[in-house]
C-alpha cells in the first residue's frame, strides 16, 4: 500500500474508543508515524455528532460509530484508555474479539493493556516499547547530572488544557528545522507520533521522590547522549497543583519530579479558558512554577476548555466544558506585568508566533558553558 | 463612596459581612457601633477611620458592581448543546388522585389536569435532544413525571428501551415520581429490573395524608400506598431501601404527628424523606406556620447544631433536618474563599434554565424544571421540534436585570435565592413580583450568615 506522504508503506489504523480526551489524534492525524489513521471509533452515534461538532475544522470525517465497517478496512486496531469509568472491560473485550477474529494487528496503550491481561491474544502488542534497560542505578550516584541541551517543558493546570497539542506542535516544528528532538510526552499514545513515554519508575511509589528525580535525571542524561539530542520537549503528565482541597492532582508530584530532574529553558503553562485573565492570576501561577517547580513560565497557552465543580458534589467532582477553539483566541491578559506570552495552540497564527518566539529565544542567546 | 455590608451581632460577638469579598469579619464592639452609624446613614463611610484598616487588607472595598449580568450568559449555547444534566419527561397529565394542593388541581393558576398523554414520537425527540446535548457528561439522568406517570407506564418502558438501545459507556439513572397508588407486581418487577429510583409522595400519617391526597371519589389514598409499600418491602428489600419519600407539609396540620410518623413508622423510619411546604394559593404570600410547628422545627435545628458541634450523635437528629447540614457546609465553604467581587455579576439563585432539570411536558414544550408554571409563556424555553429559545433562556438566566439598581446595592446579592420563577409574570418577567420576594430572601440570607457565625463561635469545624 502506498501513502501520499512520500510513498512510504503505512498501515491503516483505527482507534477505539475515541473520546474528546483523544482529540489530538484527529487534530494532528497528519503527524502520526508509520500508520494512516482511517477511523476514530466512538461509542455512541450521539458522540459522533457532538465530537464532529467540537472538532470542526480538523479531520472529523474519520470520527464514526461504525466499528464493523472500519475494522474491515484497517490493518491495525489501537485500543485506547479512557477516563470514562463507565467504559467497561466488556466494551473492550467485545471489540477485541472482533478484531482478533478479523485477524487484525492489535495494539494497546499501557493503561488499557490490563483488559487483555487475562487472555493471550495473538497479534496483540503494547504500543509503547519499554526503554528502561539503560536506567542507571540512582542509589549509587546520588547527584544530579548537568544536561547541557535546551529543554522545553509543557505543563498544565489540569486535564484538557491542550498540553499534548503544544508538545506535538513543538516536536514537529523543531524536527522540521532539522534538530534531533527527544520528545517525551504526557499521554501514553505519544509513541504513535514518534514520541516516548516517561519510564515506569517515575510513577513508582517504591522509590522516594528524591530517588525518582535522580533516576530521571540520569535517564535523560543518558538519553541525550545516546540519541545525540539537540533539544528536549517534555510534556508533564498530570496537573501541577491541587485545584482545591478535594481535587488534589497528586499535588503535582510528577511535574515536580520532571522539572527538578532537568533544568527547563522554556516553560509553557497550559491554562483553562477564562473569559478574562488578570496579571494577578498569571503571577500566582508563575510564582508557583518558579518556587515549587524550579521553572520560569515564559508562555501560557489558553485552552478552549474550562472546568466547573459538579453542582451536587460539594466541589469534589469536576466537569469539563470544551468550547469552540475560537473562544480562546481573544483572551488578553490584563496588567501582564510578568510579560508572559499568551497563545492559543489551536489557532494557526497564534501558534506560529509562539513557535518563532521560542525559536528566537533559544537561538539568539549567548552560548556559554 | 459606597461600601456594601451587613452587620451581624450574636449574644457575645460582633461581625460584619463584607460583600466585596463575600466574607465575614469579626469586629470590635466599638467598630460595630461605628459601622452601625453608617448603616443608619448617620455618618458617611469616608469619615470612618476604621474603614482604612480593613481596606488596607482589601476588605470592605468600594462597591465595584457596575452591571448585572450572569457569568454564564456568553456560554448558554455551549451548556445547552453539551451539558444537559437531567431530562424529565411528563409522560402524562392524567392523575388518579385529586389532591387539593396539587399544582394541577385547578386551585392554582399554573397548571390544570388534562387527559393528555405524551406520545412516543415526542418522547423520542426529547430523548434525542438530551443525548446529543449531554456529551460532556458520563452520567445521564432521566426522570418520569406526571400527572401520575404510572398511568402511562407503557411510554416509560418504550423510553427506557429506546435509551438502552442508543447509549453505551454511560451510567444511566432512571427515576420516577409517583403517588404510589398504582403499583402492581408487573410494574414493580419492571422498575426493579431497570434499577429505577422511586420517589413517593406521602404527607404523614393517615390523618394528615388522607386530608388532601384523595382519590376522585374522595377516599384517602393512604391505605393503598401502605399496602403497596409492604408488598415491595417484602419482595424487594434492597430496592425498597432506595425508595425516597416526598412530603408536602401543610403548616395547618399537626407537625408533631407528621414527624413522629416519618421517624417511627416501620415502613418509612429507615427511608430518606424530603419535605417542602405547601405553596400558598397566592404564590406571593408566605405560608403561615403554627406556633407548634415552629417550636418543633426549631428544636430539631437546635439538635442539628449540637450534632455539628459533636455534642449529639447522628441517631439523635431528625432526618427531616439532617440534610440541611450539607447546605450549611456549602455556604461556609463559599464564605471562606473570600473571592473578590468584579464589576459584572449576577445575584445567586438562577441555574442556567434547562441545563439542570430540563422538563418536557406532554406537548413537547420545554421548561427550566418541573417546578415552574407550564401556563406561563415566559417560562417556556423551547420545544422538542424547534430546539431551545436561546434569547428567552438568556432573559430568564439574567432575571437580575429587572432589578438591576436594587441588586447592585444589595448586601445579599451573593446569597439570594431567587430565580426567574419568582418573577413569573406569565408573559414577562415581573419586577414587581420579584421585589416582593426580596425581603424574604434577605431575611433568609441574614439567618444563614448568622448561623455560620454562631456555629463558628461554638467551635464548629464545618468538616464532616
Amino acid at each position: 500500500m502506498k501513502d501520499n506522504r512520500g510513498g512510504v508503506f503505512m498501515k491503516k489504523i483505527i482507534v477505539y474508543p475515541f473520546t474528546y480526551e483523544h482529540r489530538e489524534l484527529i487534530i494532528y492525524d497528519y503527524l502520526i508515524n508509520n500508520f494512516k489513521l482511517i477511523g476514530a471509533i466512538v461509542l455512541n452515534d450521539s458522540d459522533e455528532k457532538s465530537l464532529k461538532n467540537e472538532l470542526n475544522g480538523f479531520s472529523v470525517e474519520k470520527i464514526t460509530c461504525n466499528f464493523d465497517t472500519y475494522l474491515n478496512e484497517c490493518d491495525t486496531v489501537l485500543f485506547l484508555d479512557t477516563e470514562n469509568q463507565y467504559v467497561t472491560k466488556e466494551h473492550y473485550m467485545s471489540k477485541l474479539a472482533m478484531a482478533h477474529k478479523a485477524n487484525k494487528e492489535i495494539l494497546f496503550t499501557n493503561k488499557c493493556a490490563h483488559f487483555s491481561g487475562e487472555t493471550y491474544i495473538e497479534n496483540a502488542f503494547m504500543l509503547n516499547g519499554k526503554e528502561e534497560k539503560n536506567v542507571p542505578n540512582a542509589t549509587i550516584e546520588k547527584y544530579i547530572k548537568n544536561i547541557d541541551i535546551p529543554a522545553i517543558g509543557v505543563m498544565g493546570i489540569g486535564k484538557y488544557c491542550n498540553k499534548l497539542c503544544c508538545e506535538l506542535v513543538l516536536y514537529s516544528y523543531f524536527k522540521s528545522k532539522g534538530y534531533n528532538v527527544v520528545y517525551i510526552g504526557s499521554k501514553d499514545y505519544v509513541p504513535l507520533f514518534g514520541g516516548k513515554i516517561f519510564p515506569d519508575f517515575v510513577n513508582d511509589k517504591n522509590f522516594s521522590v528524591t530517588d525518582r528525580i535522580i533516576k530521571l535525571n540520569h535517564y535523560l542524561f543518558e538519553l541525550s547522549i545516546s540519541e545525540k539530542a539537540d533539544i528536549f520537549v517534555l510534556g508533564m503528565p498530570g496537573g501541577i497543583m491541587p485545584l482545591n482541597n478535594k481535587i488534589l492532582n497528586n499535588f503535582g508530584e510528577i511535574p515536580f519530579i520532571i522539572s527538578n530532574a532537568i533544568r527547563l529553558d522554556i516553560g509553557i503553562l497550559c491554562s483553562y479558558y477564562y473569559e478574562r485573565l488578570t496579571g494577578e492570576y498569571i503571577e500566582s501561577y508563575s510564582n508557583y512554577c518558579k518556587y515549587k517547580l524550579n521553572c520560569d513560565i515564559n508562555f501560557i497557552n489558553i485552552s478552549n476548555s474550562s472546568y466547573r465543580f459538579n453542582l451536587d458534589s460539594q466541589e469534589s467532582v469536576l466537569e469539563y466544558l470544551h468550547y469552540k477553539n475560537e473562544m480562546a483566541n481573544n483572551v488578553a491578559i490584563e496588567n501582564n506585568d510578568q510579560k508572559i506570552w499568551s497563545f492559543n495552540i489551536l489557532n494557526e497564527k497564534s501558534k506560529k508566533m509562539m513557535l518563532e518566539k521560542i525559536y528566537n529565544d533559544l537561538t539568539s542567546g549567548v552560548s556559554a558553558f | 463612596m459606597s461600601v456594601i455590608f451587613k452587620l451581624i451581632k450574636t449574644p457575645t460577638h460582633f461581625y460584619i459581612y463584607d460583600r466585596s469579598r463575600n466574607a465575614i469579619l469579626e469586629i470590635q464592639e466599638d467598630e460595630y457601633s461605628d459601622f452601625n452609624k453608617i448603616e443608619k446613614g448617620l455618618i458617611n463611610a469616608e469619615d470612618l477611620k476604621i474603614l482604612e484598616k480593613y481596606q488596607s487588607h482589601d476588605f470592605l472595598m468600594e462597591n465595584s458592581v457596575e452591571k448585572i449580568e450572569h457569568p454564564c450568559s456568553k456560554s448558554i449555547d455551549h451548556y445547552l448543546g453539551n451539558h444537559l444534566e437531567t431530562l424529565i419527561l411528563q409522560v402524562t397529565q392524567k392523575c388518579n388522585l385529586r389532591c387539593e394542593y396539587c399544582i394541577y388541581s385547578g386551585n392554582y393558576d399554573n397548571r390544570s389536569h388534562s387527559d393528555l398523554d405524551m406520545d412516543y414520537i415526542t418522547a423520542k425527540k426529547a430523548i434525542d435532544l438530551y443525548l446529543t446535548s449531554s456529551n460532556e457528561l458520563d452520567e445521564l439522568s432521566i426522570g418520569f413525571y406526571g400527572g401520575e406517570p404510572l398511568i402511562n407506564i407503557g411510554l416509560v418502558e418504550k423510553c427506557v428501551n429506546y435509551i438502552s438501545g442508543k447509549v453505551t459507556g454511560k451510567y444511566i439513572t432512571y427515576s420516577l415520581t409517583t403517588n404510589g397508588t398504582l403499583f402492581n407486581d408487573k410494574i414493580v418487577e419492571y422498575l426493579v429490573k431497570n434499577n429505577f429510583s422511586i420517589m413517593i409522595s406521602v404527607d404523614g400519617s393517615q390523618k394528615e395524608h388522607d386530608e388532601y391526597r384523595k382519590f376522585q371519589n374522595g377516599k384517602g389514598s393512604f391505605e393503598v400506598i401502605q399496602k403497596n409499600l409492604r408488598k415491595i418491602k417484602k419482595k424487594y428489600p434492597e430496592f425498597y431501601q432506595k425508595i425516597t419519600f416526598n412530603s408536602v407539609l401543610n403548616p395547618k396540620n399537626n407537625y408533631g404527628n407528621i414527624k413522629g410518623y416519618f421517624e417511627n413508622d416501620e415502613l418509612i423510619a429507615d427511608s430518606d424523606v424530603f419535605t417542602n411546604v405547601v405553596e400558598s394559593v397566592d404564590l406571593t404570600q408566605d405560608v403561615k406556620f403554627t406556633k407548634e410547628f415552629k417550636i418543633i422545627n426549631e428544636f430539631d435545628y437546635f439538635k442539628l447544631y449540637l450534632f455539628m458541634l459533636n455534642k449529639l450523635d447522628v441517631e439523635d437528629i431528625s432526618k427531616l433536618v439532617l440534610l440541611k447540614r450539607k447546605f450549611i457546609y456549602e455556604r461556609y465553604n463559599r464564605i471562606i474563599k473570600k473571592n473578590k467581587l468584579g464589576s459584572t455579576c449576577h445575584h445567586s439563585g438562577p441555574c442556567i434554565p434547562g441545563t439542570r432539570r430540563l422538563f418536557v411536558n406532554v406537548q413537547g414544550n420545554m421548561y427550566p424544571c418541573e417546578r415552574v408554571s407550564e401556563s406561563s409563556p415566559i417560562m417556556r424555553i423551547g420545544d422538542v421540534n424547534n430546539g431551545f429559545n436561546i434569547p428567552n433562556i438568556e432573559n430568564l438566566l439574567n432575571v437580575g436585570r429587572i432589578t438591576e439598581d436594587q441588586c447592585k446595592n444589595c448586601w445579599a446579592l451573593l446569597h439570594c435565592d431567587q430565580c426567574a420563577q419568582k418573577a413569573d409574570g406569565n408573559d414577562h418577567l415581573s419586577k414587581k413580583l420579584k421585589i416582593q420576594h426580596c425581603p424574604k430572601s434577605r431575611k433568609q440570607a441574614f439567618f444563614d450568615l448568622k448561623e455560620i457565625c454562631i456555629l463558628k463561635e461554638f467551635g464548629c469545624t464545618f468538616e464532616r
